[in-house]
């Protein structure tokens, strides 16, 4: 059976001045399938929310694929593709806009296109109960504690039902309760929902109820694997035997 | 503080020690303790075996009784029962109390590190590589017995909720260990470049015959 999420061999670079490219991703392969979720661990600055947004079909890598159920992301048209990330892909920061509205509208506006307001207000305060934090309904956005907005934009995140949901390191500047909370509750919503989560994370705390973990780092992504899985580690040769080539 | 003095084994002896002052055991719930609660310490099978022959050599552990293993609804292997002994008891204690050693790096991943040489870098990349994907796989396998210990926690057990914060420790060892591994991979890369690798390239093993 396909992923539910593929990346195949995805690359990406960007330019440093006119002469120059930095590469952001190299050769990354990973599948996430429905029900599983997936951590990638990796420092400051090395490529995580590249990834994520390469897998949310946001920004076009330069070489590779991006299968979603089994189709391309990037040979669909922006439109079909835009379409997409608003009702079967969520994209989850820490951050969020710098918004005055109250949470509980902000957790509804991705519904207000497609429902009633009334309809819309009403899932997203299940949404908001179902990650514990409806007593924040009505405080505005910016006055959340960082607990409590990773919580939220969690709810907005999800508050469309998506089959794909991506973290982009909700938890970096989170205590090992909040932490571990937000472990949780991912691993319960998406073994209830069959929803396929990646996570890019700073901590290993946060890869505490993740099925697999996976190291990004200098834009290359390394699964997880048992020692001499492969067999380099049991390969007798002799010095001369190494050679560069590219690939 | 009064001081301990280590055997080559490091503070295995102890552990099993400090087990037996917790219950009698044999030396097969030894080694299967000590997997649930120190998996990360990969102790072989038979190191109780082995840790209890010397505690018994020192008067610190003894055999009480013996009893059948069960074995396919029969019975099976005879085994003996051990216990600590009070001097056993006391030897623990003097441990436990003891404050705890800074232990020596002794990293052969370390030691390849500082002894290669320009041409060995490639191969470098891909133990350093291969090292990370083992560490990120024992992370994931350590989270699987935290989530089971958090799941079942029962928060009345001093045990058990310490047996976590080790849990806790162990991750945090993996995750420096991955961190370190991450930083180290992509030095040793731009070293290999420096000395002439096309970007981007990767290395080429042939197997011997």
């Amino acid at each position: 059976m396909d992923a539910l999420l593929s990346l195949r061999n995805v690359s990406l670079t960007f330019p440093r001045g006119r002469r120059h490219v930095v590469p952001v991703l190299t050769e990354i392969s990973l599948d996430v399938d429905a029900g599983e979720l997936v951590a990638i661990l990796a420092q400051r600055a090395q490529g995580k929310t590249t990834l994520l947004r390469v897998a949310a079909g946001m920004d076009r890598p330069a070489r590779g694929e991006v299968l979603f159920k089994g189709e391309q992301l990037y040979r669909l048209s922006d439109r079909r593709r835009s379409a997409l990330l608003q009702r079967q892909i969520g994209f989850a920061e820490p951050l969020g806009p710098d918004i005055d509205l109250p949470v509980l509208a902000h957790v509804a506006v991705p519904l207000l296109r497609t429902h009633s307001k009334k309809e819309a207000y009403e899932r997203a305060g299940a949404a908001l109960a179902r990650v514990g934090a409806e007593e924040c309904a009505d405080q505005p956005w910016m006055t959340l504690a960082d607990s409590e907005r990773a919580l939220a934009a969690l709810a907005q995140a999800t508050v469309r039902r998506p089959e794909l949901l991506l973290v982009d390191d909700l938890t970096a500047t989170l205590g090992l309760d909040a932490t571990e909370q937000v472990g949780r509750l991912l691993h319960s919503i998406a073994h209830e929902d069959g929803l396929a989560v990646l996570m890019s994370v700073s901590d290993a705390d946060a890869t505490t109820w993740f099925d697999r973990v996976a190291s990004l780092s200098g834009g290359e992504l390394l699964v997880s694997s048992s020692p001499g899985s492969n067999g380099e580690n049991v390969i007798d040769f002799p010095a001369d035997s190494l050679r560069h080539t590219s690939p | 503080m009064a001081r301990v003095s280590r055997g080559s084994d490091g503070f295995g002896r102890e552990l099993v020690l400090g087990l037996l002052t917790e219950e009698r055991s044999n030396c097969y719930q030894l080694d299967r303790r000590l997997a649930e609660r120190f998996g990360s310490a990969c102790y072989a099978q038979g190191t109780a075996r082995q840790a209890i022959k010397r505690l018994k050599d020192e008067g610190l552990a003894r055999a009480v009784g013996e009893r059948r293993m069960a074995s396919g609804g029969g019975l099976g292997a005879r085994v003996t029962i051990y216990e600590a002994t009070p001097a056993g008891v006391e030897r623990f204690q003097l441990w436990m109390w003891a404050s705890v050693s800074t232990p020596p790096v002794r990293e052969e991943l370390h030691a390849k590190i500082a002894l290669c040489r320009p041409a060995d870098l490639p191969r470098m990349v891909a133990i350093v590589r291969e090292a990370e994907s083992v560490c990120t796989g024992k992370l994931q396998s350590l989270n699987l017995r935290v989530r089971a210990r958090r799941v079942d926690l029962d928060h009345d057990d001093f045990r058990a909720r310490m047996d976590l914060v080790v849990s806790t420790g162990d991750q945090a060892w993996w995750e420096s260990r991955i961190k370190w591994l991450q930083r180290v991979r992509v030095y040793l890369e731009d070293e290999w470049r420096r000395h002439g690798a096309e970007p981007g390239s990767r290395m080429v093993v042939r197997r011997i015959g």
